[in-house]
């Protein structure tokens, strides 16, 4: 990954027009190569072409330009989204009305309640009217859900949210540690073990491990809720910290299991690299070498897959809400596309679109400050 | 890389051009790094009986997945049914072994389209540039800013579950990886040297993509789609718990793990889902292991 | 900040040493910050602040024992019923079965039913005459019922409620169509007013009205017990229409009726808590909170119940059986339903619409073998809609020969390259089954059968073009809930004007149910039905092969007079009976 990033750097301005982002970057090298190479040499060589001077100014006109094209990107998604849910055989109305029902209404019954719903213009026409309104504000009334869009995505979007920070900062720990564990103790049975265990969750279906967590935690043990999100008729937050545990444990356990994989060789890769050697051998004690050069040349692929997850801060939950009862923007997501519910779909398109460019662009601020020799641009 | 020829060079006993050369060295040496990595010689070997399993599964369950028994419903292993019959009275061991036709089929399909669209993006992004490839850079962005799982919902929601498209809306969903692969050895690929030398000799520009950009390719492409073969396999799992997947009477591993559902399947009657479970952790395993063999043959400074 | 940083980064040297460490713990900080921040999110979200701790020890009061004025603990019932429902209240959104029993907690009719499904029981009527020619009928209305916002229930109420129902336009009804007002004298002239009464309707005086019908209907009276009938308070819907109606905190949040819960809470997806109502004219019931579990997956039900975490649980996956036997809490009830699963043709099919074809289908499946291997011989095997006495007049019982099929396909010449496409709608997993033995069955005997999954949308959408399409919904297979409540129910799908997903295209059928309806002398009530019979036997449009029994989970600690009726969705009449004995 870094090694692309160099020969891109290299070889000069005319690769830097085109702005891609360090972490999507690293999301497909990650993807194509999972690991960072390296390349210690590089490391020099980029520190020496790259300190131009007005830094704060180029900061600023890159992050511009981002949040340029990132509503360009929003856009886009919307657009694409819209357009084929629009074009989708059977609509909101349809959902609506039971077949008993709507076989009792009359095709001018129907036709004037399509009308109503403003389903039946053309799909331009209905995107344009969509559009107009979003931008003022307004997202428009969610037919599946009895309210307005963004009252409901005010409370979906807390739920899920909260689910999936306590995940990540549970699941980064987790994984971070027990990986850089299994790289300190390399080639022993504790590596072994460490490390081939993530390989098996990997493997495992989600909602199976869902449900084993309910059957032996939550029902043998009667330690913990089965499900939902409160106690009946108790809103306390402790109640609802209660009901998270599993969940998030779930949540926490698959990131960890990607996260200790990464960890563990990218923390090996560095620790076995040059400059740590180098490091050493200057007479800088091995503790001081682990955690501060090597955890660090490390936490940049950790930041690349901790980044790779954020989006699901917004829905990438689906199957453990929806077993563990948890209403979250998955299961949200899956009933308003089971209903045809345009305006909520899109609601939910909205919402996370921007979250994942913010995210992103935290990310990429992240790894400047975790690396000081990559560039926003 | 130079280095290398030099030190390759001696050994080989025919003269061939620089280009040639390259290639060769580099796919025997990959091959080699490859083989020395244990675990993915296993993989290697766990997948091709799966693979096997999937073509002969005609032979191996003449019956057919399909063939309904009636009289025997929910049978444990024995009496002729070598892993028991599921809650419809259908023979579990044919729909695990045509099970795994469907599944290798949206794995393998899935990332062959994925690939197809993402590759070719890439290419045009890449060679192209300018408007063309912001304008696809923006479209593949789209695709990225919205969760694999939502967009697939979405996606199957408009079109309705079926094994086509399941693997046409599991590819739509991941296409950007491999575009933004493509796309970024493109564009290093295309200022180095040994391309620019190319150019300089009057190489025309598919003999530059085929001889010099698809080898360089193969590396990291060969990575991203043997996780994305697991990957998709594990999605189809995850659809049909949400009952978006592939719907009987064709079976899927995935399908036939959501029986699970029923707590008396998960509790008392685990034959009917365990086994595609395990082919399911199986198959992952075997192509995570694949991968990381070929990434490693692919970059020889990567690390387990 | 930021660039101080990355300034002072340069330098790998140990000085750098703090600033990796504050590094870090700005990244660890932000994390935790962002955890932090999303607890005000949270309590803004689902949860709302901690709840006073008066609400607990109101329950245990504490030690003084003055033996007369005991307090025992509230008694709560926690209750599920599979199935999704409307998610809002009133008797214009009843969709589903779930509905119904959320419905009569809630809300009262004129008249109930008695537990064995013919009787009619006095509610908010008392008394009441059917006049001879069933087009007329008198209620005489119970005195000193009170809303739940405290007004006083009278004729005016049920007048305004029949007046409201009218003016809504009949496309609005997301669910059922309360079809019986529809019926009454006036209603029609109703549409798009902002207020009135059908003329039909006559409040003679404040506790008595009468009600008169465009056309006699002799089992007008037994359909009132649905819940679409249900009695509101005549200020609620004053001058509202439709679209300000559905968004009403009636219909999403805060009901009003007269029945013996009020509805305390509604999360969404979640639960609904409701408290009892202390004047209910019944008396106060005997179970203080009844919480109705929402949205519970497949998954989650036995965990529940081995938790102790539900009391009653309804339709259930019988397959839970074995699982349910071992818990020493619970009892398993099987109920016989009024319900039916049923195969249904098109006959202007150009295929099916040959009544030996259908007739083929139904001699080539094995019902008996399908009862006794799927459905674990719960149920019973039927030739005849369960309403109907089976045994009366000899009838084809369509028992499963083969042979006998692949005869009457020759003789209609059937073209048997053709290849016939059955509809399944997706998720209902006892539909799945069946398709696929019907698929197998219909294979034995030579036909092509392509099976059509469709999402509710899509198969929604099917329903426009059906009647466009001939060869869309061929043979489709449902459910009815309400077959066996009596001969008289007739469905839409036999009006032979308006096709349905499947279709009944000749008219005797529905002229003989238009005459069962309004028929009172039973001897010529028997004369007719065994016509319909007959009709219903030979031409076959539609087939019941068994008798629903559906599976249900009651702890032992339910009593009272708790019962599940037949049809399941009126099993709720009666909750202001029920008891629910302490946790030991």
């Amino acid at each position: 990954m870094i090694a692309i990033r160099a020969w891109e750097l290299l070889a000069g301005p005319s690769l830097r027009r085109s702005s891609s982002s360090f972490i999507r970057q690293g999301r497909d090298a990650l993807s194509a190569s999972s690991l960072p190479v390296a390349t210690t040499e590089s490391f020099y060589k980029i520190k020496l072409e790259l300190y131009p001077s007005s830094r704060g100014f180029e900061l600023l006109s890159t992050l511009v330009r981002r949040i340029g094209s990132s509503i360009v990107v929003i856009l886009v998604t919307l657009t694409l989204i819209f357009v084929g849910l629009a074009l989708a055989p059977g609509d909101e109305l349809d959902t609506l009305l039971t077949p008993e029902a709507a076989a009792q209404l009359s095709p001018e019954d129907i036709a004037e309640k399509r009308a109503e719903l403003g389903l039946d213009k053309p799909v331009p026409v209905r995107y344009a009217i969509w559009m107009s309104k979003t931008l003022s504000g307004d997202l428009g009334y969610s037919t599946s859900e009895d309210a307005n869009v963004s009252e409901v995505l005010k409370t979906y979007v807390g739920n899920t949210a909260i689910l999936i920070f306590a995940a990540l900062f549970l699941g980064v720990i987790l994984g971070v540690l027990f990986g850089i564990l299994a790289a300190l103790k390399e080639n022993t049975w504790i590596d072994y073990v460490v490390g081939s265990i993530p390989i098996f969750i990997a493997g495992v279906p989600g909602f199976i491990l869902s449900l084993g967590f309910i059957y032996f935690i939550s029902v043998k043990l009667n330690a913990l809720p089965a499900g939902g999100m409160h106690s009946l008729d108790d809103d306390s937050f402790l109640d609802l910290l209660k009901h998270m545990i599993l969940p998030v444990s779930v949540l926490a356990l698959v990131l960890a299991a990607q996260l200790v994989r990464y960890t563990r060789a990218s923390m090996l890769e560095v620790l076995n690299s040059e400059f740590i050697i180098a490091a050493k051998s200057k007479g800088i004690s091995s503790r001081r070498v682990t955690f501060n050069h090597a955890f660090k040349a490390a936490l940049v692929p950790i930041i690349s897959v901790i980044g790779l997850h954020l989006p699901e801060i917004i829905a990438g939950a689906v199957i453990t809400e929806t077993v563990f009862r948890w209403e979250g923007m998955g299961t949200l997501a899956v009933r308003a596309a089971g209903g045809r519910d345009v305006p909520m779909v899109m609601g939910i398109v909205v919402v996370v679109a921007i979250t994942v460019v913010i995210t992103n662009l935290i990310t990429d601020i992240a790894y400047t400050i975790a690396d000081p020799r990559v560039r926003l641009g | 890389m130079q280095i290398r020829e030099c030190a390759l060079a001696k050994n080989k006993k025919n003269s061939v051009t620089a280009g040639e050369v390259v290639y060769k060295t580099n796919f025997q040496e990959a091959l080699e790094r490859f083989k020395s990595y244990r675990l993915a010689l296993v993989g290697s070997f766990v997948f091709s009986l799966i693979f096997l399993m999937a073509i002969f599964a005609n032979v191996l369950a003449p019956q057919g997945p399909e063939y309904i028994d009636f009289e025997a419903v929910r049978q444990p292993p024995g009496n002729g049914h070598l892993l028991g019959t599921d809650n419809v009275g259908r023979d579990v061991w044919a729909r695990v072994a045509f099970g795994a036709r469907t599944s290798l089929t949206v794995g393998v399909g899935a990332v062959v389209v994925a690939l197809a669209i993402g590759v070719t993006v890439g290419l045009l992004s890449g060679f192209m540039g300018k408007w063309v490839d912001t304008i696809l850079m923006r479209i593949t962005d789209a695709f990225m800013s919205v969760p694999a799982l939502i967009l697939i919902i979405i996606f199957i929601a408009i079109v309705g579950p079926s094994l086509l498209n399941v693997i046409l809306v599991i590819a739509l969903a991941t296409w950007p990886t491999s575009a933004r692969v493509v796309r970024g050895q493109v564009l290093t690929l295309r200022e180095q040297e040994f391309i620019t030398a190319a150019r300089v000799v009057g190489v025309r520009t598919p003999k530059i993509l085929t001889s010099h950009i698809f080898p360089n390719l193969l590396g990291p492409l060969s990575v991203v789609a043997t996780f994305g073969v697991a990957g998709a396999i594990l999605t189809e799992a995850g659809l049909s718990f949400l009952g978006l997947g592939v719907r009987p009477p064709i079976s899927s591993w995935g399908q036939m793990v959501n029986l699970a559902q029923e707590s008396q399947i998960l509790l008392a009657e685990q034959w009917i889902f365990l086994p595609s479970g395990i082919m399911i952790v199986l198959t992952v395993l075997s192509v995570n292991f694949i991968g990381d063999g070929l990434r490693k043959a692919v970059d020889p400074k990567s690390v387990r | 900040m930021y660039l101080a940083l990355i300034e002072l980064d340069r330098d790998t040297s140990p000085k750098g040493l703090s600033m990796q460490k504050l590094f870090r713990r700005v990244l660890v900080l932000g994390l935790i910050s962002s955890l932090a921040l999303s607890i005000p999110l949270t309590t803004s979200a689902g949860a709302s602040s901690k709840k006073p701790a008066d609400k607990k020890t109101a329950t245990k009061k504490p030690a003084a024992k003055k033996p007369a004025a005991k307090k025992a603990a509230p008694t709560v019932l926690r209750m599920l019923r599979m199935g999704d429902w409307s998610n809002a209240f009133g008797p214009s959104r009843n969709s589903s079965g779930t509905d119904h029993i959320i419905n009569f907690m809630i809300f009262d009719n004129l008249v109930k039913i008695a537990p064995d499904e013919k009787t009619i029981l006095p509610a908010l009527a008392t008394k009441w005459t059917v006049s001879k020619d069933a087009k007329k009928i008198t209620f005489e209305l119970r005195k000193g019922v009170k809303f739940h916002d405290g007004s006083t229930f009278d004729a005016t109420d049920v007048a305004e409620t029949i007046g409201f129902n009218c003016r809504i336009n009949a496309w609005n009804y997301i669910g059922y169509r309360p079809q019986l007002w529809e019926a009454v004298v006036g209603c029609a002239d109703l549409k798009d007013k902002k207020e009135g009464v059908p003329s039909g309707v006559k409040v003679n005086d404040p506790y008595n009205i009468e009600i008169n019908i465009a056309s006699a209907d002799a089992q007008w009276l037994r359909g009132l017990t649905d819940a679409v009938y249900s009695i509101i308070p005549s200020e609620v819907h004053k001058g509202q229409e439709f679209k300000t109606w559905k968004d009403s905190d009636f219909v999403l949040a805060e009901p009003i009726g007269t029945g013996p819960y009020t509805v305390k809470k509604f999360k969404r997806y979640q639960y609904l808590e409701l408290a009892a109502n202390p004047n209910y004219y019944g008396g106060k019931p005997k179970i203080d909170t009844v919480f109705m579990l929402l949205a519970v997956p497949e998954t989650n039900v036995l965990p529940l119940l081995q938790k102790g975490e539900v009391d009653i649980a309804i339709d259930v996956n019988p397959t839970l059986e074995d699982q349910v036997d071992k818990l020493a809490d619970y009892k398993s009830v099987w109920n016989n339903t009024t319900g039916a699963r049923y195969f249904q043709f098109r006959n202007d099919h150009p295929t099916f619409g040959d009544k030996r074809v259908r007739q083929a289908v139904l001699f080539a499946f094995d019902y008996r073998s399908y009862l006794k291997n799927v459905l674990k011989n719960r149920g019973g095997i039927r030739w005849m809609f369960p309403a109907f006495d089976q045994n009366r007049i000899p009838l084809e019982k369509y028992e499963y020969n083969p042979d006998k099929a692949k005869a009457l396909l020759k003789a209609s010449g059937v073209d048997l390259n053709k290849e016939y496409k059955i509809n399944v709608l997706a998720g209902d997993s006892g539909d799945a089954t069946m398709s696929v033995a019907m698929k197998q069955a219909l294979e034995a005997v030579g036909m092509k059968v392509k099976l059509n999954v469709l999402e509710v949308a899509a198969w929604a959408a099917e329903t426009r073009i059906a009647k466009a399409d001939k060869d869309t919904w061929a043979l489709t297979f449902n459910s009815g809930g309400s077959l066996g409540l009596g001969t008289a129910r007739g469905f839409s799908v036999f009006d032979c004007k308006t096709p349905l997903f499947s279709y009944y295209s000749k008219c005797d059928i529905p002229e003989l149910y238009a005459k069962l309806r309004v028929e009172t002398d039973p001897d010529e009530i028997v004369k007719i039905e065994n016509d319909l019979m007959k009709v219903l036997n030979d031409e076959v449009p539609f087939y019941t092969p068994w008798l629903r029994q559906t599976y249900n989970v009651v702890s032992k600690r339910v009593g009272g007079n708790f019962e599940l009726y037949p049809n399941d969705r009126d099993s709720s009449m009666g909750i202001a009976g029920w008891t629910i004995a302490p946790k030991k």
